[in-house]
């Protein structure tokens, strides 16, 4: 059955080269393949994954947050300052993962739709607006997002013993290391 | 009743066992045909993290230290085997901002190999000195070593990617050597360990008369 459903998935890609099929796959593969997109819902995730009730709820939080932020991109117009707001934001994630530290509800919440937001200003940013005006590409952008968050703190949530709770740590390192050199990039490029 | 809810309860746990598995499984093969959908913007992306994964692992001076940060951590144990590589990557991180900056740093390739030289003798000696000691051991030499990346970030493309592979490619040296330092349990291993941090320790001072030689104005 892994093996099939391995191969299915390309089958599909096979001839879907236009139409919403095509849009889907592009919003897919946008995620996945900008880290800049895939870290702060990462991070959000594993920022979460300590109340595993909420997880499945949660991933609203996310979603809305993603649509806000594409609307928010119409009014942003400098690529590199929302770039630094965005890499500052992911840096502030990645510290809590690290930290481990015991959030109320409401400022997780919060911190999932902020997560959301900044991806989703990024995407429209980057992009001129054009997610809203391509409905394909931004559900399958927003759902394979919401997947993503939502499996990796489904998994993040199970993690029990000490090791594996230090793992996470070591991730949210790796988080706040990545957003801080690409920081560093943009004032180099800012100058 | 009891003995029902009892069954129940194992069922339950049987099955919630099996749920990060079956969504790793799940993502793992999602992956691929994400991957290979629109190569086009994500080729140079991905091209990007092969060569930040690379720029430690190819750089012999890079991975003695690297593995030598994490079999030190496996002699003193805890809590620094698992806090010497958190805390490596973000010092790494400031020496990295430096190298993006162009902000100048005085015998790097020194620094490098001389990490090698220190680490490895800790390694070789069994070295167990404070955790504070330890700590500031491995933040200096951090510095020079997340200089060295991060002087080398690309221009264009995607640089967040070089910097994802070459954090990425540090930690999992990191980890290779704590992997190293389970053989700590065996009275072979420890002699294995120690002469590891003495190889570790040569090829430092290999790599810091490298530098020496090839430095500008040596030998004239």
């Amino acid at each position: 059955m892994l093996l099939a459903s391995a191969g299915l998935p390309l089958t599909a890609h096979a001839h879907a080269n236009a139409g919403w099929a095509h849009g889907l796959l592009d919003g897919a593969a946008v995620f996945v393949g900008t880290v800049e997109y895939l870290l702060p819902v990462l991070a959000a995730a594993l920022l979460s994954s300590r109340e595993t009730p909420s997880i499945r709820c949660s991933v609203c939080y996310i979603a809305a947050g993603l649509l806000l932020g594409m609307f928010c991109a119409y009014a942003a117009s400098d690529i590199i300052v929302v770039a630094l707001i965005a890499q500052i934001y992911l840096s502030l994630l990645g510290l809590l993962v690290l930290l481990e530290l015991r959030l109320p509800v409401v400022i997780v919440t919060l911190l999932r739709f902020l997560a959301g937001g900044m991806v989703g200003l990024e995407l429209g940013n980057s992009t001129a607006g054009a997610p809203l005006s391509e409905p394909a590409l931004t559900l399958g952008f927003i759902v394979t997002a919401a997947g993503m968050y939502t499996a990796t703190g489904l998994i993040a949530s199970h993690v029990r013993t000490g090791w594996q709770r230090i793992a996470i740590r070591i991730v949210g390192s790796w988080i706040v290391a990545i957003a801080v050199i690409y920081i560093a990039y943009l004032i180099r490029q800012f100058r | 009743m009891s003995r029902l809810r009892y069954r129940r309860v194992r069922v339950t746990q049987r099955h919630g066992s099996r749920l990060p598995a079956c969504l790793i499984a799940a993502t793992l093969v999602a992956m691929p045909a994400l991957v290979n959908a629109h190569t086009g913007a994500g080729a140079a992306g991905y091209g990007g993290f092969i060569s930040g994964l690379l720029h430690p692992v190819t750089g012999l001076d890079h991975v003695v230290a690297m593995v030598a940060v994490g079999l030190w951590g496996a002699i003193l144990g805890a809590p620094a085997i698992w806090a010497l590589p958190i805390a490596f990557p973000l010092v790494m991180t400031f020496g990295a901002v430096l190298g993006v900056l162009g902000v100048p740093l005085p015998g790097i390739e020194t620094g490098i190999a001389a990490s090698g030289i220190v680490l490895g003798t800790m390694v070789m000696l069994n070295a167990r000195p404070p955790l504070a000691v330890a700590f500031s051991l491995i933040s200096v030499f951090a510095i020079f070593h997340g200089h060295a990346h991060g002087a080398e970030l690309p221009e264009s493309g995607v640089p967040v990617f070089y910097a994802a592979g070459f954090v990425i490619a540090t930690g999992l040296l990191h980890l290779s050597g704590i992997a190293l330092g389970l053989l700590l349990r065996w009275p072979a291993g420890r002699v294995a360990v120690r002469g590891t941090g003495a190889c570790i320790a040569a090829a430092g001072v290999y790599f810091l008369l490298s530098a020496l030689i090839s430095a500008p104005g040596a030998g004239s």
